[in-house]
């Protein structure tokens, strides 16, 4: 739930019991939930039903990204997915162009899809394309086949200012500020913002350290408020002083990036696997150790192999976030 | 039904040739929810009344009509996660659909009423005749060897759209006259607009087209304008009080909780600054939602009247949910 989604009335009429304590709380403090609980009237609805007809769609799709895939997407806090059309991809990142079924505010960098694409008239809104990590990409649901070539040159066309390829398949030209398709653009881009945020969050940091600082910000989280990890160890580790791979533990770790709401992705593994070689210190020898050592009693040395370590550790923080 | 179940739903729709029995259950639950819980005004219902045939016939026409033959519940599918926005999303789908039919069914009559605007009003002159009334060309009267529109449809369509915001009007679907979509002065606004916009003359098969993709209307049968008959027009009736109700909560329904905050804070004359502060969001995305809301309120008004009407009940209904911002 946030500002823009409140609940179906399924969700505002369940008993209290059988809601999360997020519904809960939005439903508390929502006045349009509490004005519809006050006065609509719940009654029994029927469940019971007859079979219903529908045309199957069918259709062969590899599971191989390719220009023109589209995916629906999902991103952090949010329960609805967004379909997006990939242009540009490779082993983290995706640069995709939101798919959406409201094609009556096409504009002429819209690209209007054929319904038998994906079952349903659509439209690949080419000026409002972003970025997500390749983890978001959740399940292909088609492809654009001799569509995608056209959503390629509209793009490029979008990278570069060029004038508009001519002879597509799109929208009405925007002629005035006043054309209330502009006021669908804003709501587009507001609804899309959210699911590029993990690809801009990670690209905008040079390190794990930055990233827990800018983030912890961003959320107006107190150090205090973080839980498992101490304050002081937090103000060590977002200084980039402490050694994470042995101060801090796989698990503690991962809660802490899951509370800043950071999603797990291969791009963070390799933070967390810098952060870890980068701050990693040879462990103090032990006493036995050092009573050897006295004693002319050498054990051949075992180096830790750093990158590796760090390797295996930021592995299992992903594990551990993702599980 | 659980989301580990909605997911496997999700997953074979596409290929499957029958409806899952438990979304099809699902489905008719939104309706009656929405129906039986107040969600939509009895205005909506086929006769006027909510009972288990309107229900049903409301039902029917979003399934067959939306749902299965634009293929917009396999678009419900792809974009929800969970069982949860599935319903929110459907309950949507469902109050769009009311709201179109009611739109759409009154196509024909807005047609009939450009004519005779065309016709009556000083303002316009024939440049071209034609046989048929839907290919004279119509241009403004101040015009002088004006030429004819040769542009594309999207030029036109474009021209339509640039001319920004019109208040639309909805009438009961049982009202003994009907009424136009446009009041009469937003009808000449829009007409008047698009001949400048275009700087050629038109024809009312043009006009209806562009009708069509600006205000997404039904297709008109032009045929029909060569009879000789008046556009209807809706009779002046005192509104009724439950409808009144009815269309308040329907408004409420459709809002989200920043949108009931913005509009809180606008009727306490907060600056949009102030309440884009208090909301977190650009000043930008409130004007845009004081649009939304606006637009909201105009799609259940059956008059102009009737907007500030149900402006004043929506914020009373609002403020009983808490205390002023």
């Amino acid at each position: 739930m946030n500002w823009t989604t409140c609940p179906s009335f399924a969700e505002l009429f369940a008993a209290d019991e059988d809601l999360s304590d997020e519904l809960r709380q939005h439903i508390a403090s929502c006045r349009r939930c509490q004005a519809l609980k006050s006065h609509l009237r719940p009654t029994e609805v029927e469940a019971a039903s007859e079979p219903l007809e529908k045309e199957p769609l069918r259709r062969e799709l590899d599971n191989k990204p390719a220009l023109g895939s589209v995916y629906v997407i999902h991103g952090p806090l949010s329960d609805e997915y967004l379909l997006g059309a990939l242009v540009d991809w490779d082993e983290e990142e995706a640069v995709v162009v939101p798919v959406s079924d409201d094609v009556r505010y096409a504009t002429n960098w819209d690209l209007l899809l054929d319904e038998q694409l994906l079952g349903y008239r659509a439209m690949a809104e080419v000026w409002n394309h972003g970025t997500v990590l390749v983890e978001q990409l959740n399940e292909k649901i088609g492809e654009l086949g001799e569509w995608a070539s056209a959503l390629e040159a509209l793009y490029a066309a979008a990278l570069e200012g060029a004038e508009l390829p001519t002879a597509l398949p799109v929208g009405p030209a925007v002629l005035s500020g006043i054309d209330p398709r502009n006021a669908f653009h804003d709501q587009e881009g507001e609804r899309t913002a959210v699911f590029w945020q993990p690809a801009n969050l990670l690209a905008g940091v040079e390190n794990v350290f930055e990233l827990v600082r800018l983030q912890r910000e961003e959320l107006e989280l107190e150090p205090e408020m973080l839980g498992a990890v101490d304050p002081s160890a937090l103000e060590q580790l977002e200084g980039g002083k402490l050694d994470v791979g042995n101060a801090v533990p796989v698990a503690v770790f991962a809660d802490l990036l899951r509370r800043l709401q950071v999603t797990a992705s291969r791009r963070l593994e390799q933070l967390i696997a810098a952060a870890v070689v980068a701050t990693y210190r040879e462990p103090l020898e032990t006493r036995p150790a050092l009573a050897r050592k006295r004693r002319g009693l050498r054990k051949p040395a075992q180096a830790v192999d750093r990158d590796r370590f760090a390797a295996e550790y930021a592995r299992k923080v992903i594990e551990e976030m993702e599980a | 039904m659980t989301n580990e179940e909605f997911r496997d739903i999700r997953r074979r729709y596409r290929e499957s040739a029958e409806l899952d029995p438990r979304l099809a259950s699902e489905l008719r639950q939104i309706a009656s929810r929405l129906v039986r819980f107040g969600g939509l005004p009895s205005a909506y219902a086929p006769y006027r009344v909510w009972n288990q045939e309107a229900e049903e016939e409301v039902f029917q026409s979003w399934y067959a009509g939306r749902l299965v033959k634009t293929g917009q519940l396999q678009a419900l599918l792809d974009r929800a996660a969970t069982i949860e926005a599935f319903r929110r999303l459907g309950e949507r789908s469902l109050r769009q659909h009311v709201l179109n039919q009611r739109e759409r069914s009154q196509a024909q009559n807005l047609y009939s009423r450009t004519a005779e605007l065309l016709a009556d009003d000083d303002d316009f002159a024939v440049f071209v005749g034609a046989p048929r009334p839907q290919d004279v060309w119509w241009g403004l009267a101040t015009w002088t060897n004006p030429p004819q529109f040769s542009g594309s449809e999207d030029g036109l369509y474009a021209a339509a759209w640039s001319l920004g915001e019109f208040e639309i009007i909805r009438y009961r679907a049982d009202a003994k006259k009907l009424a136009p979509v446009l009041a009469a002065a937003e009808l000449k606004r829009f007409v008047a607009g698009l001949l400048e916009a275009v700087a050629a003359l038109l024809t009312l098969s043009l006009l209806a087209r562009t009708f069509e993709q600006r205000f997404d209307l039904g297709a008109v049968q032009l045929d029909s304008l060569d009879a000789d008959e008046s556009p209807e027009v809706a009779a002046e009736e005192a509104p009724d009080p439950l409808e009144l109700e009815q269309a308040t909560l329907a408004i409420v329904a459709e809002l989200n909780q920043r949108q009931a905050d913005v509009l809180l804070g606008t009727d306490a004359d907060e600056t949009q600054d102030a309440m884009a502060d208090r909301l977190g969001c650009a000043v930008g995305t409130i004007i845009n939602e004081q649009r939304r809301i606006g637009s909201t309120i105009d799609r259940h008004a059956e008059s102009s009247d009737q907007r500030g009407t149900l402006l004043r009940k929506v914020l009373d209904l609002l403020h009983e949910g808490g205390e002023r911002p």
